[in-house]
Protein backbone atom coordinates (compact mmCIF):
# COMPACT_ATOMS: atom_id res chain seq x y z
CA UNK A 1 0.00 0.00 0.00
CA UNK A 2 2.72 2.55 0.91
CA UNK A 3 4.23 2.13 -2.56
CA UNK A 4 0.50 2.12 -4.58
CA UNK A 5 1.40 5.19 -6.62
CA UNK A 6 -2.72 5.22 -7.24
CA UNK A 7 -4.05 4.71 -3.81
CA UNK A 8 -3.01 8.82 -3.34
CA UNK A 9 -6.64 9.43 -5.62
CA UNK A 10 -8.69 6.77 -3.60
CA UNK A 11 -11.74 8.08 -2.03
CA UNK A 12 -12.66 7.57 1.32
CA UNK A 13 -16.09 8.25 2.86
CA UNK A 14 -16.11 10.42 6.17
CA UNK A 15 -19.60 10.61 7.05
CA UNK A 16 -21.83 7.97 5.24
CA UNK A 17 -24.73 10.46 3.73
CA UNK A 18 -27.75 7.90 2.00
CA UNK A 19 -30.43 9.86 0.23
CA UNK A 20 -33.31 7.78 -1.16
CA UNK A 21 -30.27 5.35 -2.01
CA UNK A 22 -28.11 7.59 -3.82
CA UNK A 23 -24.72 8.05 -2.40
CA UNK A 24 -23.99 11.29 -0.94
CA UNK A 25 -21.82 10.53 1.61
CA UNK A 26 -19.29 13.00 3.09
CA UNK A 27 -15.70 11.95 0.95
CA UNK A 28 -11.97 12.69 1.88
CA UNK A 29 -12.89 14.54 -2.05
CA UNK A 30 -15.59 16.72 -0.35
CA UNK A 31 -13.51 17.60 2.70
CA UNK A 32 -10.89 19.14 0.30
CA UNK A 33 -13.42 20.91 -1.87
CA UNK A 34 -14.30 22.70 1.61
CA UNK A 35 -10.87 23.18 2.23
CA UNK A 36 -10.03 24.90 -1.04
CA UNK A 37 -13.11 27.28 -0.66
CA UNK A 38 -12.35 28.28 3.09
CA UNK A 39 -8.40 28.41 2.27
CA UNK A 40 -9.11 30.69 -1.01
CA UNK A 41 -11.91 32.60 0.66
CA UNK A 42 -9.95 33.00 4.01
CA UNK A 43 -6.91 34.03 2.29
CA UNK A 44 -8.95 36.67 0.33
CA UNK A 45 -10.40 38.18 3.00
CA UNK A 46 -7.38 38.30 5.06
CA UNK A 47 -5.36 39.75 2.17
CA UNK A 48 -7.54 42.47 1.35
CA UNK A 49 -8.65 43.11 5.13
CA UNK A 50 -6.08 46.00 5.08
CA UNK A 51 -7.44 47.84 1.90
CA UNK A 52 -3.79 49.99 2.54
CA UNK A 53 -2.88 52.15 -0.18
CA UNK A 54 0.38 50.59 -0.27
CA UNK A 55 -0.08 46.95 -0.67
CA UNK A 56 1.25 44.64 1.77
CA UNK A 57 2.62 41.02 0.81
CA UNK A 58 -0.73 39.53 1.02
CA UNK A 59 -2.61 42.01 -0.88
CA UNK A 60 -0.67 42.31 -3.45
CA UNK A 61 -1.09 38.43 -4.47
CA UNK A 62 -4.41 39.22 -4.11
CA UNK A 63 -4.53 42.12 -6.20
CA UNK A 64 -1.82 40.70 -9.04
CA UNK A 65 -4.54 37.34 -9.03
CA UNK A 66 -7.08 40.00 -9.66
CA UNK A 67 -5.47 41.92 -12.01
CA UNK A 68 -4.07 38.51 -14.16
CA UNK A 69 -7.59 37.54 -14.55
CA UNK A 70 -9.06 40.70 -15.47
CA UNK A 71 -6.57 40.89 -18.20
CA UNK A 72 -6.81 37.73 -18.90
CA UNK A 73 -10.62 37.73 -19.72
CA UNK A 74 -10.24 41.42 -21.13
CA UNK A 75 -8.10 40.84 -23.25
CA UNK A 76 -9.89 37.21 -24.98
CA UNK A 77 -13.83 38.20 -24.15
CA UNK A 78 -13.68 42.09 -24.46
CA UNK A 79 -15.10 44.70 -22.07
CA UNK A 80 -18.46 42.83 -21.87
CA UNK A 81 -16.89 39.66 -20.75
CA UNK A 82 -15.80 41.61 -17.32
CA UNK A 83 -19.86 40.38 -16.17
CA UNK A 84 -18.46 36.92 -16.18
CA UNK A 85 -15.69 38.15 -14.17
CA UNK A 86 -17.01 37.15 -10.49
CA UNK A 87 -17.12 33.11 -11.85
CA UNK A 88 -13.97 33.22 -13.89
CA UNK A 89 -11.85 34.55 -10.92
CA UNK A 90 -14.08 32.01 -8.61
CA UNK A 91 -13.01 28.87 -10.88
CA UNK A 92 -9.05 30.11 -11.18
CA UNK A 93 -9.20 30.70 -7.17
CA UNK A 94 -10.57 27.24 -7.05
CA UNK A 95 -8.80 25.37 -9.36
CA UNK A 96 -5.41 27.12 -8.43
CA UNK A 97 -6.08 26.91 -4.15
CA UNK A 98 -7.26 22.77 -5.13
CA UNK A 99 -3.61 22.21 -7.11
CA UNK A 100 -1.48 23.93 -4.75
CA UNK A 101 -3.61 22.39 -1.63
CA UNK A 102 -2.79 18.54 -3.25
CA UNK A 103 1.04 19.51 -2.75
CA UNK A 104 0.91 19.32 0.53
CA UNK A 105 2.02 15.83 1.35
CA UNK A 106 -0.98 13.35 2.16
CA UNK A 107 -3.41 15.47 1.07
CA UNK A 108 -6.16 14.87 -1.45
CA UNK A 109 -5.76 16.18 -4.86
CA UNK A 110 -9.78 16.86 -5.83
CA UNK A 111 -8.71 18.22 -9.49
CA UNK A 112 -6.82 14.76 -10.36
CA UNK A 113 -10.72 13.03 -10.33
CA UNK A 114 -11.83 13.76 -13.70
CA UNK A 115 -15.43 13.84 -12.55
CA UNK A 116 -14.50 17.45 -10.51
CA UNK A 117 -12.81 19.13 -13.44
CA UNK A 118 -15.79 17.88 -15.40
CA UNK A 119 -18.37 19.46 -13.67
CA UNK A 120 -16.40 22.69 -13.62
CA UNK A 121 -16.11 22.20 -17.36
CA UNK A 122 -19.96 21.70 -17.79
CA UNK A 123 -20.40 24.88 -15.41
CA UNK A 124 -18.48 26.79 -18.01
CA UNK A 125 -20.10 25.39 -21.27
CA UNK A 126 -23.65 25.59 -19.73
CA UNK A 127 -22.99 29.27 -18.79
CA UNK A 128 -21.58 29.93 -22.58
CA UNK A 129 -24.79 28.10 -23.56
CA UNK A 130 -27.62 29.27 -21.99
CA UNK A 131 -26.11 32.71 -22.12
CA UNK A 132 -25.26 32.25 -25.66
CA UNK A 133 -29.40 31.52 -25.80
CA UNK A 134 -30.32 34.36 -23.75
CA UNK A 135 -28.63 37.10 -25.40
CA UNK A 136 -28.65 36.05 -29.28
CA UNK A 137 -31.68 33.37 -29.17
CA UNK A 138 -31.41 31.33 -32.38
CA UNK A 139 -28.40 33.69 -33.91
CA UNK A 140 -26.70 31.88 -31.09
CA UNK A 141 -26.20 28.36 -33.67
CA UNK A 142 -24.60 30.85 -36.20
CA UNK A 143 -21.78 29.82 -34.50
CA UNK A 144 -21.90 26.69 -35.83
CA UNK A 145 -22.54 27.17 -39.32
CA UNK A 146 -19.71 28.99 -40.79
CA UNK A 147 -18.73 31.46 -43.69
CA UNK A 148 -18.64 30.69 -47.18
CA UNK A 149 -18.83 26.95 -47.19
CA UNK A 150 -20.44 25.49 -50.43
CA UNK A 151 -24.35 24.75 -49.69
CA UNK A 152 -23.60 20.74 -50.56
CA UNK A 153 -21.03 20.96 -47.77
CA UNK A 154 -23.13 22.92 -45.06
CA UNK A 155 -24.74 20.18 -43.22
CA UNK A 156 -21.15 18.05 -42.84
CA UNK A 157 -18.93 21.34 -41.60
CA UNK A 158 -22.16 21.97 -39.10
CA UNK A 159 -22.05 18.51 -37.80
CA UNK A 160 -18.52 18.55 -37.50
CA UNK A 161 -18.55 22.31 -35.44
CA UNK A 162 -21.45 20.85 -33.21
CA UNK A 163 -19.08 17.99 -32.23
CA UNK A 164 -16.05 20.00 -32.14
CA UNK A 165 -18.31 22.44 -29.78
CA UNK A 166 -19.22 19.49 -27.35
CA UNK A 167 -16.02 18.14 -27.43
CA UNK A 168 -14.94 21.51 -25.59
CA UNK A 169 -15.95 20.36 -22.25
CA UNK A 170 -14.20 16.74 -22.69
CA UNK A 171 -11.00 18.05 -23.60
CA UNK A 172 -11.01 21.25 -21.26
CA UNK A 173 -11.56 18.61 -18.17
CA UNK A 174 -8.79 16.09 -19.43
CA UNK A 175 -6.46 18.36 -19.46
CA UNK A 176 -6.40 19.44 -15.91
CA UNK A 177 -7.44 16.50 -15.03
CA UNK A 178 -4.63 14.07 -16.66
CA UNK A 179 -1.70 16.65 -16.03
CA UNK A 180 -2.59 16.41 -12.12
CA UNK A 181 -3.19 12.45 -12.33
CA UNK A 182 -0.19 11.89 -14.24
CA UNK A 183 2.10 14.39 -11.90
CA UNK A 184 0.99 13.32 -8.86
CA UNK A 185 1.80 9.60 -9.86
CA UNK A 186 4.93 9.72 -11.57
CA UNK A 187 5.99 12.07 -8.46
CA UNK A 188 4.89 8.95 -6.27
CA UNK A 189 6.59 6.33 -8.37
CA UNK A 190 9.58 8.19 -8.10
CA UNK A 191 9.25 8.32 -4.29
CA UNK A 192 8.64 5.01 -3.85
CA UNK A 193 11.99 3.86 -5.78
CA UNK A 194 13.88 5.43 -3.27
CA UNK A 195 12.09 2.79 -0.30
CA UNK A 196 12.57 -0.27 -2.65
CA UNK A 197 16.25 1.29 -3.40
CA UNK A 198 17.27 1.49 -0.14
CA UNK A 199 15.73 -2.06 1.29
CA UNK A 200 18.16 -3.04 -1.37
CA UNK A 201 21.18 -2.86 0.83
CA UNK A 202 24.31 -0.34 1.07
CA UNK A 203 24.30 0.07 -2.74
CA UNK A 204 21.01 0.24 -3.12
CA UNK A 205 21.17 2.90 -0.52
CA UNK A 206 23.94 5.30 -2.77
CA UNK A 207 21.68 4.61 -5.92
CA UNK A 208 18.99 5.58 -4.29
CA UNK A 209 19.94 9.40 -4.53
CA UNK A 210 19.15 9.48 -8.17
CA UNK A 211 15.06 8.62 -7.55
CA UNK A 212 15.40 11.24 -4.76
CA UNK A 213 17.21 14.02 -7.18
CA UNK A 214 14.14 12.88 -9.88
CA UNK A 215 11.33 13.65 -7.51
CA UNK A 216 13.14 16.94 -5.82
CA UNK A 217 12.96 17.89 -9.46
CA UNK A 218 9.64 16.34 -10.27
CA UNK A 219 8.36 18.23 -7.18
CA UNK A 220 9.35 21.69 -8.53
CA UNK A 221 7.53 21.02 -11.90
CA UNK A 222 4.24 20.01 -10.42
CA UNK A 223 4.03 23.68 -8.31
CA UNK A 224 4.60 24.39 -12.28
CA UNK A 225 2.20 22.57 -13.67
CA UNK A 226 -0.69 23.76 -10.75
CA UNK A 227 -0.09 26.98 -11.73
CA UNK A 228 -0.20 26.61 -15.33
CA UNK A 229 -3.12 24.61 -15.64
CA UNK A 230 -5.22 26.67 -13.51
CA UNK A 231 -4.33 29.46 -15.85
CA UNK A 232 -4.86 27.04 -19.21
CA UNK A 233 -8.50 26.80 -17.30
CA UNK A 234 -9.14 30.46 -16.97
CA UNK A 235 -8.03 31.32 -20.59
CA UNK A 236 -10.12 28.51 -22.19
CA UNK A 237 -12.97 29.54 -19.91
CA UNK A 238 -12.36 33.43 -21.05
CA UNK A 239 -12.38 31.72 -24.77
CA UNK A 240 -15.48 29.95 -24.56
CA UNK A 241 -17.02 32.94 -22.89
CA UNK A 242 -16.18 34.79 -25.68
CA UNK A 243 -17.93 32.70 -28.49
CA UNK A 244 -21.42 33.11 -26.04
CA UNK A 245 -20.41 37.08 -26.06
CA UNK A 246 -19.69 37.23 -29.64
CA UNK A 247 -21.16 34.12 -32.05
CA UNK A 248 -20.63 36.31 -35.08
CA UNK A 249 -18.03 38.25 -34.24
CA UNK B 1 -2.18 92.52 -21.68
CA UNK B 2 -1.93 96.49 -23.04
CA UNK B 3 -1.18 95.53 -26.49
CA UNK B 4 -3.41 93.23 -26.82
CA UNK B 5 -7.05 94.51 -28.45
CA UNK B 6 -10.03 94.91 -25.76
CA UNK B 7 -12.00 91.61 -25.74
CA UNK B 8 -9.61 89.32 -27.27
CA UNK B 9 -8.96 88.18 -24.07
CA UNK B 10 -12.14 86.39 -22.45
CA UNK B 11 -11.26 87.14 -18.74
CA UNK B 12 -11.72 90.82 -19.95
CA UNK B 13 -14.78 90.09 -22.07
CA UNK B 14 -17.27 90.57 -19.01
CA UNK B 15 -15.80 94.26 -17.80
CA UNK B 16 -15.84 95.46 -21.32
CA UNK B 17 -19.45 95.01 -22.46
CA UNK B 18 -18.58 97.40 -25.60
CA UNK B 19 -17.53 96.68 -29.46
CA UNK B 20 -19.03 93.17 -30.24
CA UNK B 21 -18.23 91.18 -27.32
CA UNK B 22 -21.17 88.59 -28.34
CA UNK B 23 -19.29 87.14 -31.40
CA UNK B 24 -15.87 87.50 -29.98
CA UNK B 25 -16.93 85.40 -27.50
CA UNK B 26 -19.07 82.57 -29.75
CA UNK B 27 -15.62 82.52 -32.18
CA UNK B 28 -13.70 81.87 -28.82
CA UNK B 29 -16.58 78.94 -27.59
CA UNK B 30 -16.08 78.01 -31.63
CA UNK B 31 -12.15 77.68 -31.77
CA UNK B 32 -12.13 75.81 -28.07
CA UNK B 33 -14.58 73.50 -29.54
CA UNK B 34 -12.72 72.69 -32.16
CA UNK B 35 -9.48 72.44 -30.23
CA UNK B 36 -11.22 70.27 -27.68
CA UNK B 37 -12.86 67.94 -30.53
CA UNK B 38 -8.70 67.50 -31.85
CA UNK B 39 -7.75 66.86 -28.64
CA UNK B 40 -10.34 64.36 -28.23
CA UNK B 41 -9.71 62.54 -31.19
CA UNK B 42 -6.17 62.41 -30.14
CA UNK B 43 -6.92 60.50 -27.13
CA UNK B 44 -9.13 58.18 -28.79
CA UNK B 45 -6.26 57.75 -31.02
CA UNK B 46 -3.81 56.92 -28.42
CA UNK B 47 -6.35 54.64 -26.61
CA UNK B 48 -6.79 52.92 -29.74
CA UNK B 49 -3.51 52.87 -30.46
CA UNK B 50 -2.45 51.22 -26.91
CA UNK B 51 -4.72 49.02 -26.63
CA UNK B 52 -3.82 46.88 -29.79
CA UNK B 53 -0.63 47.21 -28.94
CA UNK B 54 -1.81 45.49 -25.16
CA UNK B 55 -4.03 42.90 -27.54
CA UNK B 56 -0.89 41.74 -29.66
CA UNK B 57 1.21 41.81 -26.56
CA UNK B 58 -1.30 39.49 -24.90
CA UNK B 59 -1.74 37.21 -28.01
CA UNK B 60 1.66 36.98 -28.22
CA UNK B 61 2.45 36.26 -24.43
CA UNK B 62 -0.38 33.39 -24.68
CA UNK B 63 1.54 31.43 -27.23
CA UNK B 64 4.86 31.69 -25.38
CA UNK B 65 3.53 30.43 -22.23
CA UNK B 66 2.77 27.11 -24.49
CA UNK B 67 5.93 24.94 -23.18
CA UNK B 68 6.26 21.60 -25.35
CA UNK B 69 5.10 19.20 -22.83
CA UNK B 70 2.15 21.84 -22.27
CA UNK B 71 1.21 21.93 -25.91
CA UNK B 72 1.35 18.07 -26.25
CA UNK B 73 -1.43 17.72 -23.59
CA UNK B 74 -3.45 20.38 -24.99
CA UNK B 75 -2.96 19.43 -28.54
CA UNK B 76 -3.75 15.68 -27.84
CA UNK B 77 -6.15 15.84 -25.41
CA UNK B 78 -7.95 18.54 -28.20
CA UNK B 79 -7.86 15.39 -30.47
CA UNK B 80 -8.89 12.63 -28.04
CA UNK B 81 -12.02 14.67 -27.03
CA UNK B 82 -13.00 15.13 -30.35
CA UNK B 83 -13.29 11.28 -31.08
CA UNK B 84 -14.56 10.69 -27.95
CA UNK B 85 -17.37 12.73 -28.44
CA UNK B 86 -18.23 11.32 -31.88
CA UNK B 87 -17.56 8.02 -30.71
CA UNK B 88 -20.41 8.19 -27.96
CA UNK B 89 -22.64 10.43 -29.88
CA UNK B 90 -23.02 7.52 -32.65
CA UNK B 91 -23.37 4.72 -29.92
CA UNK B 92 -25.75 7.06 -28.06
CA UNK B 93 -27.48 7.02 -31.43
CA UNK B 94 -27.74 3.70 -32.27
CA UNK B 95 -29.22 2.89 -29.15
CA UNK B 96 -31.88 4.85 -29.95
CA UNK B 97 -32.24 4.33 -33.27
CA UNK B 98 -31.45 0.76 -33.52
CA UNK B 99 -29.01 1.56 -36.56
CA UNK B 100 -26.61 -0.66 -35.53
CA UNK B 101 -23.43 0.11 -36.81
CA UNK B 102 -24.14 2.82 -39.20
CA UNK B 103 -24.26 6.20 -36.36
CA UNK B 104 -21.30 4.97 -34.58
CA UNK B 105 -19.32 4.82 -37.94
CA UNK B 106 -20.85 8.09 -39.43
CA UNK B 107 -20.33 9.64 -36.32
CA UNK B 108 -17.24 8.60 -35.25
CA UNK B 109 -15.43 9.50 -38.56
CA UNK B 110 -17.18 12.73 -38.11
CA UNK B 111 -15.51 12.95 -34.52
CA UNK B 112 -12.17 12.33 -36.17
CA UNK B 113 -12.67 15.39 -38.33
CA UNK B 114 -13.84 17.33 -35.31
CA UNK B 115 -10.66 16.17 -33.52
CA UNK B 116 -8.76 17.35 -36.04
CA UNK B 117 -10.44 20.71 -36.48
CA UNK B 118 -10.09 21.01 -32.77
CA UNK B 119 -6.27 20.83 -33.37
CA UNK B 120 -5.88 23.12 -36.09
CA UNK B 121 -7.34 25.43 -33.91
CA UNK B 122 -5.56 25.64 -31.03
CA UNK B 123 -2.16 25.61 -33.03
CA UNK B 124 -3.63 28.39 -34.79
CA UNK B 125 -3.87 26.72 -38.38
CA UNK B 126 -7.46 27.41 -38.76
CA UNK B 127 -10.17 29.95 -37.61
CA UNK B 128 -11.68 30.14 -34.32
CA UNK B 129 -15.93 29.36 -35.32
CA UNK B 130 -17.30 32.16 -36.10
CA UNK B 131 -14.29 34.48 -36.95
CA UNK B 132 -14.66 36.10 -40.57
CA UNK B 133 -11.70 37.84 -42.06
CA UNK B 134 -9.19 34.76 -40.91
CA UNK B 135 -5.45 34.78 -42.59
CA UNK B 136 -3.14 31.90 -42.09
CA UNK B 137 -0.51 32.59 -40.10
CA UNK B 138 2.93 31.71 -42.14
CA UNK B 139 4.39 29.03 -40.54
CA UNK B 140 3.12 26.51 -37.84
CA UNK B 141 3.44 28.19 -34.72
CA UNK B 142 6.65 28.06 -32.78
CA UNK B 143 7.46 25.84 -30.66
Amino acid sequence: MANDPIHQFQLSTIVPIDVGGLNFSFTNSSLFMVATTVVATGFLAAATSGRGLVPGRMQMVAEQAYEFVAGTLRSAAGTEGMRFFPMVFSLFMFVLVANLIGMVPYFFTITSHIIVTFALAMLVIGTVVGYGFYKHGLHFLGLFVPHGVPTLLVPLVTAIEVISFLSRPISLSVRLFANMMAGHTALKVFAGFIVSMSAAGAVGVAGSVLPLLMTVALTGLEFLVAFLQAYVFTVLTCMYLNDALHPGH
Amino acid sequence: MSGRPAGQDPADGSSEPQGGTPEVVASQAEVSDAVLAERLRQLSQRIDAEKSVKQSQTVAARERDMTGFGKAMRLSADFIAGVVVGGGLGWAVDKWLGTMPWGMIVLLLLGFCAGVLNVMRTAGLAPQPGETGWQPKDGPPRS
